[in-house]
This record gives C-alpha cells, sequence and structure tokens, in this order.
C-alpha cells in the first residue's frame, strides 16, 4: 500500500472537516445577522430559533460528514464479508461508487482478495476442476493479470495445436485473437486497474493457434475476479458458433461473387455509354437517351456498393481509413457525379458552402456513399415536383461539420419516421412506385456512425424531407489517424505519393 | 516529349478495348495483354511506364504478378496500378497498399475518367 494514498486520505479528511467547521460557523453568523435584520423578535425567541436551526444545521452536517468519512470503511468490511466462504450472499462491492479515499480503499480491497485468494488456493479444488472441463467441447482457459495462462482445458491447447497444455505459457505466445481481440485487450487492462469483479461478452471473435490466421469463431464471455483461485484471473469461455458463422461467411463469399460479376458487365455498359455520348455528335434525342442509360448504370453501381457495404457492415468487417479530406472538394465532386441523374429527372442540385470550412477527418469511399444515397433518395422522392435539391453545410455550434440535404418532395409519413434508418425499411406510400431496397439510410446511418457522427431526418408529410449528418473536423480525429500519409484517398481509388483530384 | 507506354492487363475483351481506345485519345502508347502470364512477359521486357493490373485475370493472378514485379524484378520501374471489380480480404488489401502505385474499382469510373486518373500520375 502506498504511504501516499494513506497521506491523501488523511489530508481530505482533514479538509472536509475544516470545511463543515466553516460552513457551519458561516452558516451560524448568518443566521444571526439575519435574525436580527430581519425579524422583530425579542432576543430570547431569536436565541431559541437561532439553536433550534443551528442544532437541526448541525446534525445534517454531522451526518452526512459521517456517511463520507467512514464509507471506505463499510468498502472495506465488504470486501471482508465477501471474501468469507461462510457469507455466500454477500456482494463484492462496487469501487465505482466511492469517491473519497478511493485509492486507499481499492488499494486495502485489493490486498484482501490478495490475501485471500492465497490462502484459499485448493489443490484438491483445482485438481477436480479441470477433469470436468475437459469434458466441456469449448475452449476455456484461465489468465492472470500477466496474460500467463493458468487453467485450461483440453479443448483450448487442442486449438493452440499444443500436445500436452497450455497451462504455463502465455495467452498471446500460443493463441492468436482476430481484429476483436484489441477490445478484450483493453478490456483486461480497465478491468485489472479499476474494478475487483467485472464480465462482458463479445460475438464474433476469431480465434487461432498462434502463427495462423485460420480463425474459428466464437462468441466469447470473460469474467474478471481478483478473488479466484488458483492465480486465475480472468475466466475465458469461448462458445463455439461455427454453424453460425459459417453460414454467414458462405453468404458474405456470395455476395462478394455476385458484385464482381455485376461490376464486370457495369463497367462495359459504363464504357460504351460513354464512348456512344462522344460519338452522338449533335443529336440531341440521342444524347438523352444515353445520358438516362448513364444514369441508370450509376444507380445500379451504388446499389451493388450498398449490398457490399451492408454485407460488410452486418459481417462487422466495414472499415473505415479516416483521412484529412477537403469536405468542400468532395462535396463539389459528389455533385458532379450525381449531376447526371438530377438532370434525367429535371432536377437540380444547390451546394452552399460557406469560405473556410476545416477540412474532416472521413473515409471518402463510405462517406461518398452516404451523400450519393441522401442525393439519390432526394431524386427518386421529389421525382413529382420540379423544386431543387439544396445541399448545405457548416461549422455548427457544437464544433461538427454538419452537412444537410434537403427536397422539397412528398416527405415522409409521420408513422414511418421512426423505421426510416432500420433495414429493409422504406417508405411504405412509394413501396410500388419508387424503386429502392430500403437499405440505403440503413448503410447510410452505420457510416455516419462509424465515423463518430450521427444522422437525423426531419420531414413533413407534403413538404420534403431534410437528412442531416455531422463529421468531426479532421483536427479533432488526427490523432486516431493511423492511415498511411503516403496514400491519398478518393471516393473510388487511391494514389500513391501523388495529388488526386478526382475520384 | 515522348508519349508514356501504358501495358493493360485486362482478361475482359470490351473493358481493355475501352481502355485502350481512351487511353490512346488520352496521348498514351497502348500495349493489352489478356492473360496473367502474358502480361507478365510484356511488363519484364516492355519497359512500360504504367502498368494497369487486373487482379482476376487467366494464369498468374494479378496480385502474384505485383509481388514478382516488385520483389524479383526491382529493376522494372514501372507504376503499377492496380485496376479491379474484387473485393479483397484484408491480407489482400494490405499487399495492394504496400505495394502498388494506385488502385481503382473499374466499375465505379468510366474509361476517360481512367484516364484523368492516369495522368495524375508522376513518373
Amino acid at each position: 500500500m502506498s504511504k501516499s494514498n494513506l497521506q491523501q486520505f488523511i489530508d481530505k479528511t482533514q479538509s472536509i472537516i475544516l470545511f463543515s467547521l466553516l460552513l457551519i460557523a458561516g452558516v451560524a453568523i448568518l443566521a444571526w445577522l439575519g435574525l436580527e435584520k430581519y425579524t422583530e423578535f425579542s432576543f430570547l425567541v431569536r436565541l431559541g430559533v437561532f439553536v433550534t436551526v443551528m442544532t437541526i444545521f448541525s446534525l445534517v452536517i454531522s451526518v452526512l460528514l459521517n456517511k463520507t468519512i467512514t464509507k471506505p470503511l463499510s468498502f472495506i468490511a465488504s470486501a471482508v464479508y465477501h471474501v468469507d466462504p461462510k457469507n455466500k450472499s454477500a456482494s463484492a462491492p462496487n469501487l465505482d461508487k466511492i469517491h473519497l479515499g478511493r485509492e486507499l480503499t481499492s488499494t486495502v480491497v485489493r490486498q484482501i482478495y490478495d490475501l485471500s485468494g492465497t490462502h484459499t488456493k485448493s489443490e484438491v479444488a483445482k485438481n477436480t476442476t479441470e477433469p470436468i472441463l475437459d469434458l466441456i467441447k469449448m475452449p476455456i482457459i484461465g489468465i492472470d493479470q500477466e496474460g500467463n495462462i493458468k487453467l485450461s482445458n483440453a479443448h483450448a491447447s487442442q486449438l493452440a495445436n499444443i500436445a500436452d497444455t497450455v497451462v504455463g505459457k502465455k495467452f498471446n505466445e500460443v493463441f492468436n485473437l482476430d481484429e476483436a481481440g484489441n477490445d478484450i485487450v483493453e478490456w483486461l487492462k480497465t478491468s485489472g486497474a479499476n474494478q475487483v469483479t467485472d464480465s462482458k461478452s463479445w460475438s464474433r471473435v476469431g480465434l487461432a493457434s498462434k502463427n495462423s490466421e485460420d480463425y474459428h469463431y466464437y462468441d466469447l464471455s470473460a469474467s474478471y475476479s481478483k478473488h479466484s483461485s488458483a492465480g486465475t484471473d480472468t475466466l475465458l469461455c469461448f462458445f463455439d458458433q461455427l454453424d453460425k458463422y459459417s453460414a454467414e461467411e458462405d453468404a458474405f463469399s456470395f455476395i462478394a461473387l455476385a458484385v464482381h460479376e455485376l461490376r464486370t458487365p457495369l463497367t462495359i455498359l459504363r464504357g460504351y455509354a460513354e464512348v456512344m455520348e462522344q460519338e452522338t455528335g449533335d443529336n440531341n434525342e440521342l444524347r438523352d437517351y444515353v445520358k438516362r442509360m448513364r444514369a441508370s448504370v450509376d444507380s445500379l453501381s451504388f446499389f451493388v456498393s450498398n449490398i457490399l457495404h451492408v454485407a460488410r457492415f452486418d459481417k462487422q468487417e466495414l472499415k473505415l481509413t479516416l483521412s484529412e479530406t477537403n469536405w468542400s472538394e468532395l462535396l463539389q465532386r459528389v455533385v458532379v457525379q450525381t449531376k447526371t441523374r438530377a438532370e434525367v429527372f429535371d432536377k437540380k442540385i444547390n451546394l452552399e458552402i460557406p469560405d473556410n470550412l476545416p477540412s474532416v477527418g472521413a473515409d471518402p469511399t463510405t462517406i461518398t456513399e452516404v451523400l450519393v444515397n441522401l442525393i439519390d433518395n432526394a431524386i427518386k422522392y421529389s421525382s413529382k415536383t420540379t423544386a431543387d435539391i439544396d445541399i448545405s453545410t457548416k461549422l455548427n455550434s457544437e464544433g461538427f461539420i454538419e452537412t444537410t440535404v434537403k427536397d422539397h418532395g412528398e416527405g415522409i409519413p409521420e408513422s414511418v419516421m421512426p423505421h426510416i434508418f432500420e433495414k429493409f425499411s422504406r417508405n411504405h406510400r412509394n413501396k410500388v412506385r419508387v424503386a429502392g431496397t430500403g437499405l440505403g439510410l440503413y448503410i447510410c446511418r452505420a457510416i455516419v456512425n462509424a465515423h463518430g457522427g450521427v444522422i437525423s431526418a426531419r420531414s413533413k408529410d407534403g413538404s420534403g424531407s431534410e437528412f442531416t449528418f455531422t463529421l468531426h473536423r479532421y483536427s479533432e480525429v488526427a490523432s486516431q489517424n493511423t492511415d498511411d500519409q503516403s496514400i491519398i484517398r478518393g471516393s473510388h481509388g487511391w494514389i500513391k505519393n501523388h495529388r488526386l483530384n478526382r475520384n | 516529349m515522348e508519349a508514356k507506354k501504358i501495358l493493360i492487363i485486362e482478361d475482359e475483351k470490351f473493358i481493355g478495348e475501352l481502355y485502350k481506345r481512351a487511353l490512346l485519345q488520352a496521348g498514351y502508347m497502348v500495349t493489352v495483354a489478356e492473360s496473367g502470364d502474358k502480361g507478365l512477359e510484356e511488363a519484364l521486357t516492355g519497359n512500360f511506364d504504367i502498368i494497369l493490373l487486373d487482379i482476376m485475370v487467366p494464369g498468374i493472378l494479378g496480385v502474384d504478378i505485383l509481388k514478382k514485379i516488385k520483389y524479383e524484378h526491382p529493376e522494372i520501374k514501372s507504376k503499377i496500378i492496380i485496376a479491379t471489380n474484387l473485393e479483397h480480404d484484408e491480407e489482400t488489401r494490405k499487399s495492394i497498399e504496400k505495394d502498388a502505385d494506385g488502385y481503382l474499382i473499374k466499375a465505379e469510373i468510366t474509361p476517360v475518367e481512367l484516364a484523368g486518373f492516369i495522368d495524375q500520375i508522376e513518373i
């Protein structure tokens, strides 16, 4: 136990007592002066009122003082009760609820659990537990604070490809966790530093033997307790979900394949549409037809991207690469990109960008998809009117870059509004008339949230809709940017070490 | 100034033709190879400034061509741009980012836009 923790506790306690005394004295003076100035009572009545008020006030302060100062003691007592095997109903103290003397109390409580753990280690118990664990057909691994494996069953050793046992080895020397592992390691650190007991679950965690990326997928449940026997702090139980996740894997492989097969003819269609546009000369009618063709190719292409990103998001594999993005330039490019489609539906897109807009921290590919989806919706749902589509952006009062896409179309019925960001949700009234999948807004929200922003909608039936989303300024997320700075990213690709003005 | 030489390794005949047309119009000298093996042979002997490389090609796959050129033939200084419609796993994505000079999704840009993209590559 650190002496500074004890000294800190004593100093804080003394300060609180001194503060309470000063408070009582202050209140007493004010009360007396107040009674003298504002009442016309005789001296004896004033004295009586004064004594009564001050007695009650002092009592309240004493009770509060007592409760605050003795709280650490009650936590220590709870820990002692908890480690006593006879007190089966006792629960571990929740150290989050203590403020005064937190460090001191945490240290004492931990030492109580450490001492109790040392004395209650039972070889007999251990020897009877391990064969039982071997009967369970899922990896079970117990580790200490340093990540040393203290307990494991046969299934875990088999997974690690180790003939005898993994006990005694470090977890990360025999196992590989997929990217979910970062979150788990973070949780282990936090629990070890702040908690006596804690637990958490994760779904779809990849576990493989060291030097292998052949992950088996599990749902993981972890329990942390300082009070465990045999030095195990954290018990990791991996629930086999092979059937569930391999089915998802097959579905994703199919989608990836389908996307590839769809994109090849799309590339050709897009290419020949461009050639035809160049070759039509002054034939305006033909030029219009080709424009419509290009607009349809764009739609199909965005739809294919939506499917792919939804599949990635559902598989928890939608990866963003945040980089410094000139938001004005990106908005202008997206407007150019969606212009053909807007023109086909006789729509004009207005863009309002203030001067000196800061750059945003964004993944250009996915954030372009958000904008394209919102613009595409605005075009689709305002086809009956001739009104423009307005896009505006600004630095809002909370320091976020806020962007709004507004149409003046038919709006969204109130009953549909709470569900519009849900998967396969569509404006039911338009289901037949307007093409769509109900995936667009779902993926928009997923992408915006993954950027750390929020998306919201406002609509009035018959008066158009307004979708607004926020992004962080780049300066806010610059420290989190682990992207290779030599790569300049655009909406549909990247170039290394070169300026990228388009895409 | 001499026209820049581009090798397109692309098995889809129509895509190869469209890209060739747009790049010729943009002033490049263009060669098209329709298989991985033929493409690698051209890449090693043709002294190209830029190689536009598809991933899913018959014979040697695009990612393997990329690795061969970068690690077995460091004397080849061509800039390699991956042009693909395929979705990659994390490992392939990292490998492409490490070794290639550019990356684009073919379905999302037109041949003329591709020529504009390539224009920005400093040889």
